[in-house]
């Protein structure tokens, strides 16, 4: 039946199989440690009363952004706290910081080893291009497949969705820094190191975290097709409202989750103004 | 428990606003939605009308006419390969549906865009509404469709167009806003009227970023048709929505592979369409 079209798919999914039933302790190694730090992540974000966390999150706000994000952070999280959705928030929060935080230590060395070798930079960038024109749905099957239903496939859909990004804009960044400087550097008598950590680092430093913040905004935009696999949240929510048509609750998780992508995006982009003007500073200091 | 009763009255209140907005507008909703879903149906069934080859062969045309003989083979064979994975009429289903709500999304952002940029009191308004709309989560667009038109196309071309139109809105001001003073002073030392700057230099100075918008537009369309799949969409978003349900490794990856192919072909084709308009 299925043979009478041609289907790339059925020998992807051959391979899903086979790693499915001789891979299978390692995949549930993997799906273990996610979901259990998912868990601590959670518990953590949820021990305080949430009081706390509204007042941290906008001291946080205030020291890096200033007053308007703070108040606005105060505001936005007493919605989600009154609609009855704080546990949510903060799981959809962990879920992100998480999968965000994996992203980025996969992409920031890969970028780093993209800007370097032309070959690799080569291979990988087209793969990049199919990583980002694939819809998110389809590489969520296979997750399932291989890591069973809940938050771990919803981490793993996410870090494959919020990578490309971070290595293109860290690449960047590291291929942006001025050929002076890192000949500067090496009549010095730096070594490789030296030149990568304290010449092209910092001064890629604004394009890495514009980066950093569309890893967290790409994260962010995975919450609710988490939600469909079952990684509950505000995705959950949002996805229990279309499908049972209980738009009420749809609505409020909605919001949540836009109040959750404009802190996260305020917060990042102002560190990158941040780093960018700190060379700034430094250079009429001394 | 205070606060599960609170949200439980908002629920209630929303639910009610939500009957109250259906009951009140339902007549002007459901023309408008047919409107459109007819629209789509239309341009659908006009593309379906021919036997494949041809819409391949005039696909491949196209492409020829806009970045020369690699693209046009590439298309050809892009879409011979989506015929042959048996997603013929789904590829053209989201195709139909791109188009119309990327031509939607273009009458909107274009003069809108072309105003923001003239004066500077609406492109206020306009900036922060923009930075809104491009922080919101893909998905959240859908809860408003689906209160407003409902399961069905029109709720579809209505978020993809909402998620479309913000880049090509920015970019059409942006270019417009790069013309030079200089340019646009010629001309008024030649006499020209507003309109007549406007069209024959402005909008001609900003073309290519323009062109830029659209092709924006049309990308970010795509890739919203396939979630809009979730609300009747239809098309390809509709196939891998079904596969991911049911849990088939094997078409959701084939129903991937032509939505890559069609968003290569999309973006070569617009992005040398420039070329068309050169040559004349």
């Amino acid at each position: 039946m299925n043979s009478n079209y041609f289907s790339i798919g059925k020998h992807v999914e051959r391979l899903v199989f086979w790693l499915n039933t001789n891979a299978s302790g390692f995949f549930d190694f993997i799906s273990d440690l996610l979901s259990v730090s998912v868990v601590y992540l959670e518990k953590a974000l949820n021990y305080p009363s949430a009081i706390w966390i509204i007042l941290f999150a906008s001291a946080i706000c205030w020291r890096i952004s200033g007053k308007g994000l703070a108040l606005f952070t105060v505001f936005g999280f007493s919605f989600c706290l009154k609609m009855g959705l704080w546990e949510q928030t903060m799981l959809t929060t962990a879920l992100v910081s998480l999968s965000a935080l994996l992203a980025l230590l996969i992409a920031i060395p890969l970028g780093i080893f993209t800007a370097k070798n032309k070959i690799i930079g080569q291979i990988i960038r087209p793969a990049l291009d199919l990583m980002q024109t694939m819809p998110a749905w389809v590489y969520l099957v296979p997750a399932v497949m291989l890591f069973g239903l809940g938050r771990s496939p919803a981490i793993i859909a996410t870090v494959i969705f919020a990578t490309p990004p971070a290595i293109r804009l860290t690449d960047l960044g590291i291929r942006q820094v001025p050929v002076e400087q890192v000949e500067a550097g090496r009549a010095f008598g730096a070594s490789q190191i030296h030149i990568l950590f304290k010449i092209e680092l910092p001064s890629a430093l604004p394009t890495i975290m514009a980066g950093v913040n569309q890893c967290i905004m790409f994260a962010l935009a995975m919450v609710v097709v988490a939600g469909l696999i079952g990684a509950e949240g505000l995705g959950g929510e949002v996805v229990g409202g279309l499908t049972r048509m209980m738009l009420g609750t749809g609505i409020r998780a909605g919001l949540s989750i836009v109040i959750l992508a404009i802190i996260f995006d305020r917060i990042t982009q102002s560190t990158i103004d941040l780093f960018s003007k700190e060379p700034k500073d430094l250079a009429t200091s001394e | 428990m205070k606060t599960k009763n609170f949200d439980l009255i908002v629920d209630q209140y929303l639910d009610r606003s939500v009957e109250w907005v259906d009951e009140t507008f339902s007549v002007h909703l459901s023309i408008v939605s047919g409107l459109v879903n007819s629209i789509v149906e239309a341009l659908n069934k006009l593309l379906l009308m021919p036997p494949f080859y041809i819409t391949m062969i005039l696909f491949g045309v196209l492409a020829w006419k806009t970045s020369g003989p690699f693209m046009a083979f590439f298309t050809f064979i892009g879409l011979l390969f989506c015929y042959v994975m048996n997603l013929w009429d789904a590829t053209i289903g989201t195709l139909s549906l791109v188009l119309v709500s990327t031509s939607l999304a273009l009458l909107i952002a274009i003069p809108l865009g072309i105003l923001s940029a003239l004066v500077d009191s609406i492109s206020k308004v306009t900036r922060p509404l923009m930075d809104f709309l491009q922080t919101m989560p893909p998905y959240v667009h859908l809860i408003p469709a689906l209160i407003l038109l409902g399961y069905n196309r029109s709720a579809a071309v209505f978020t993809v167009s909402i998620a479309a139109f913000p880049p090509a809105l920015r970019l059409t001001d942006l270019g417009i806003r790069q013309v030079p003073v200089e340019q646009v002073e010629a001309g008024r030392a030649f006499g020209a009227t507003p309109g007549q700057i406007l069209l024959k230099i402005q909008l001609f100075s900003a073309f290519s970023t323009i062109m830029t918008g659209i092709n924006q537009c049309l990308m970010i369309a795509l890739s919203m048709s396939v979630i809009a799949g979730m609300i009747g969409g239809g098309g390809l978003g509709k196939e891998v929505y079904k596969a991911l349900s049911s849990l088939q490794i094997d078409k959701s990856i084939d129903t991937g592979l032509a939505i890559v192919l069609l968003a290569i072909i999309l973006d070569r084709i617009s992005q040398g369409s420039p070329n068309i308009f050169k040559k004349n």
